[in-house]
């Protein structure tokens, strides 16, 4: 079960690193607010 | 970095549990951001577009304006909680007012697609990509991309517009007034309306850094 979690933790960090880089290769999100960018990301 | 302590609090638990980097940690925290104020703007839109009865005009304009900001950007808020406001009234209002240009005559509906279309083109080659500085277009390579991706998509937009079956008017009023909508955010008035929006004295809330 734990083993389980772990996995699931390490698709939720891939996931959320995944959408943060298609975030950033657009111009913005499609709403009226943009987040700042972070410094690594930033191209 | 200015983001909500939710965002925080997430990235913090995955990074002890993961064992990430602080550059990492800071990126799931920008993630967790944009992932949460979307997914909930996006949801209390097409709620309200549902509740005024214009479910699938919101979703048109929805997809179109979503299509354009991600290659051509525009004006920003810079606070989550007025852009919720701005997103949320805007879509539906845009859906609605697209059911009544949908009920005039046909003429005026072809003569007004035709002047959305042509502003549209216009403000893409003028300012597309317009970049703000919390995500800044750097490369020269990728800003040229994104404009002609932005250019694509007047392309295909345009295609839906003159070509979509005369059934689907009210879904022709919504992208031509979404593509006035890109226009306007993309020009001078319409990044001064955000900064009106923005200066709108509201106490204790978040706000991203210039």
């Amino acid at each position: 079960m734990k083993k389980i979690g772990y996995h699931l933790f390490g698709v939720a960090v891939g996931l959320l690193l995944f959408i943060a880089n298609i975030a950033s290769a657009s111009a913005c999100a499609w709403g009226h607010y943009q987040p700042e960018v972070p410094e690594p990301l930033r191209k | 970095m200015s983001y909500s302590s939710f965002s925080k609090n997430c990235a913090s638990y995955l990074a002890k549990k993961k064992g990430v980097t602080a550059d990492q940690e800071m990126i799931l925290a920008y993630a967790v951001d944009v992932l949460v104020i979307n997914t909930a703007n996006l949801l209390a839109t097409l709620l309200l577009g549902w509740i005024l009865g214009v479910f699938y005009g919101t979703v048109a304009s929805v997809i179109t304006v979503a299509a354009f900001r991600h290659t051509s950007g525009g004006a920003h808020s810079k606070s989550p909680w007025r852009c919720a406001v701005v997103t949320i009234l805007l879509f539906p209002l845009m859906a609605k007012l697209g059911q009544y240009i949908a009920s005039l005559d046909h003429i005026y509906m072809t003569v007004f697609s035709l002047f959305s279309i042509l502003v549209c083109v216009i403000c893409i080659i003028l300012w597309a990509p317009d970049d703000t500085p919390s995500a800044p277009i750097i490369s020269s390579r990728r800003r040229k991309i994104l404009k002609y991706l932005s250019l694509l998509n007047v392309a295909i937009i345009s295609t839906i517009i003159i070509f979509i079956d005369s059934n689907y008017a009210i879904i022709k009023g919504c992208l031509s007034l979404s593509i006035l909508w890109v226009s306007f955010i993309l020009s001078k008035p319409g990044h001064n309306l955000m900064s009106i929006i923005d200066k709108i004295n509201l106490s204790g809330e978040r706000r991203c850094k210039d």
